[in-house]
This record gives structure tokens, C-alpha cells and sequence, in this order.
């Protein structure tokens, strides 16, 4: 079913690493996005194993106007691994909706991260003239380049970044002190499934409304 | 962990009091400067220096009988005092 024009303009594709080392990115992206209204539509969010993923992921990067893609795992994580194509390959998915597509789809816009600045361009030069940013594998610095660049793709007025950061370290210590009380330890929050994660984001955010 | 939906419902409930509770005093780095920071109530203060701003946070903590919650440069918790007692307990 195709996403209504209000659903295309909020919701925001997420294409990064599902690795257990990028997990605190990935959770500060997603706290990030939820804290500029946006909302995160990651591959891993459906629960139905007979949808073949890549129709899945043609799905979210037609239903999504604003696209965020790091590109961090160009090189493997590990000596004996081999790289993780995926990501370029969903990017090359999400430009090609917006120059070969019609209609909304040309509006879309997107966001590439890279954990260093220039490292891409040996690997993916073709795309060596757009604006890539760099996160330095730090969270503080990932709430900054997505929020000032949501601010301008979607031109509307957003928290600051620090503002964020100061609200993202005080969900951690809720998440923290919740799963102490409870005896769990702190690496369950780590296998936590991305979905639930965001419903935490989504009680703690009821509680403690964003100052816009 | 996999959790139920009953172990994840019970989970949520905790954390929506632990959210709501008042006179948590982050002390959070920040790219060159330091936050003292609190959701309840609504306080932001901004510090060159690490000591100052703990000894700003222990201070308001002390004085609310709650808690001094110490951060790391990835926004994890590394520390929590709590001096809902006379005197501050790690927890």
C-alpha cells in the first residue's frame, strides 16, 4: 500500500550496519530522528520472515521521502571478514528512486555518513561530488550532522544538538537505571529489538516533551 | 534476552517512574564543555571545566535529596550517586 503524503514526508529510511559494534550509533540515529519528529523505518522492523528483503527494502525507500545511509562498513570490521556491500547498494536503490522516479519521488532527499571524511572516495567515487559526513564512529557527533541536515532538508525549525545530547544521555540513564531495578544487566539492553527500543524512546518522550 | 510481552509490559511500566522521576543531575560531556542537565525540573547549565560542573551537580543534588548521574563522552552512565540519604551512595 502506498504511503500517504503525510506518512512520505515523516518517515525517514534508515541504511546502516545491524552489527553489534554500530548499535549505539544506531540508537542514538534513531533517538535523534524520533527527537526531530521524524519517524525511523528500519529494514529490521517487520516481523513477517515470508517478505523477501529486498522488497521490503524497495517498500520503505518508496514510502520515504528523507533517507539516512552510512557507509561505515566499507571496510570489514574485522581482518577475516570481507566488506558489507548492502549499504551501497541501497543508496544506489534510493538515488535511482530519485532521478529514474516521477511524482514524490523526486522530492527525496538524503543524508550519507561515513566515519571518515574523505575514506569513500576509494571506494565509491562515482558519488565523490556529493556531501558525505563524517561521524568519527562518535555518537555526539552523529545527533549534530543528522539534526543540521534535517534541519535544512526538511526547513524546519528543530532542537539544538546539544539540546539532544542532553536528552538522549538522560534517556540512557533511564533505559540504565530501569533494567538495574529490574536485575537485568546492562548488555540485555544491547539484544533489545529495535522495535522495542523505539517504544522506550516513544513512553520516555510522553514523559518528557521535547522543547521545540 | 528475548523478552515476553508480559516481562517487556512490566519493563515499560518501571521505566515510565524511573523517567518521571525528579532531581536527576546529569553531568554529561560535550564536545569542548561540560552539561549540567536535569528533565525534572528543567534545568541546562553549561561548564568549561569537568570539576566545576560536578561540584555544581552534587550540589543540586545534594540540596533536592536526589541523584548525581555521571556520563561518558558515548552518553553512557558511568556513575550514580544518590543522596536521598544523608550522604551520597553509589548506585
Amino acid at each position: 500500500m502506498a504511503a500517504t503524503p503525510r506518512d512520505f514526508e515523516r518517515d525517514l529510511f534508515i541504511n546502516c550496519p545491524f552489527d553489534t559494534a554500530y548499535l549505539p550509533l544506531l540508537q542514538c540515529l534513531i533517538f535523534t530522528v524520533l527527537e526531530c519528529g521524524f519517524r525511523p523505518r528500519i529494514a529490521l522492523e517487520g516481523a513477517d520472515s515470508g517478505q523477501v528483503r529486498f522488497q521490503k527494502i524497495q517498500e520503505l525507500i518508496r514510502s520515504c521521502r528523507f533517507s539516512i545511509h552510512d557507509l561505515s562498513r566499507i571496510e570489514p570490521l574485522h581482518s577475516e571478514d570481507l566488506p558489507r556491500f548492502n549499504m551501497p547498494f541501497e543508496l544506489g536503490l534510493d538515488l535511482g528512486g530519485r532521478y529514474f522516479g516521477n511524482g514524490r519521488l523526486t522530492r527525496k532527499q538524503c543524508l550519507i555518513l561515513e566515519r571518515e571524511r574523505y575514506r569513500y572516495q576509494k571506494v565509491l567515487s562515482d558519488i565523490a561530488g556529493n556531501d558525505i559526513r563524517a561521524h568519527e564512529g562518535d555518537p555526539a557527533i552523529l545527533v549534530l550532522e543528522v539534526r543540521n541536515w534535517l534541519r535544512v532538508a526538511a526547513g524546519r525549525s528543530l532542537p539544538s544538538g546539544s539540546s539532544i545530547w542532553e536528552r538522549f544521555s538522560a534517556f540512557k540513564d533511564s533505559v540504565g537505571a530501569t533494567f538495574h531495578l529490574r536485575s537485568y544487566s546492562s548488555r540485555d539492553i544491547e539484544v533489545l529489538e529495535i522495535v522495542e527500543y523505539m517504544e522506550f524512546i516513544r513512553n520516555w518522550q510522553a514523559n518528557q516533551p521535547a522543547p521545540l | 534476552m528475548a523478552l515476553s510481552k508480559t516481562e517487556f509490559e512490566e519493563l515499560l511500566t518501571d521505566f515510565r517512574k524511573v523517567a518521571a522521576e525528579p532531581n536527576r543531575f546529569h553531568v554529561i560531556p560535550y564536545r569542548t564543555r561540560w552539561i549540567v542537565s536535569s528533565m525534572n525540573p528543567r534545568y541546562t547549565r553549561y561548564f568549561r571545566s569537568r570539576d566545576a560542573a560536578v561540584e555544581h551537580a552534587r550540589g543540586l543534588a545534594e540540596k533536592s535529596q536526589g541523584v548525581l548521574v555521571m556520563h561518558r563522552k558515548d552518553g553512557d552512565v558511568e556513575e550514580r550517586f544518590s543522596f536521598k540519604e544523608s550522604s551520597a551512595q553509589a548506585v
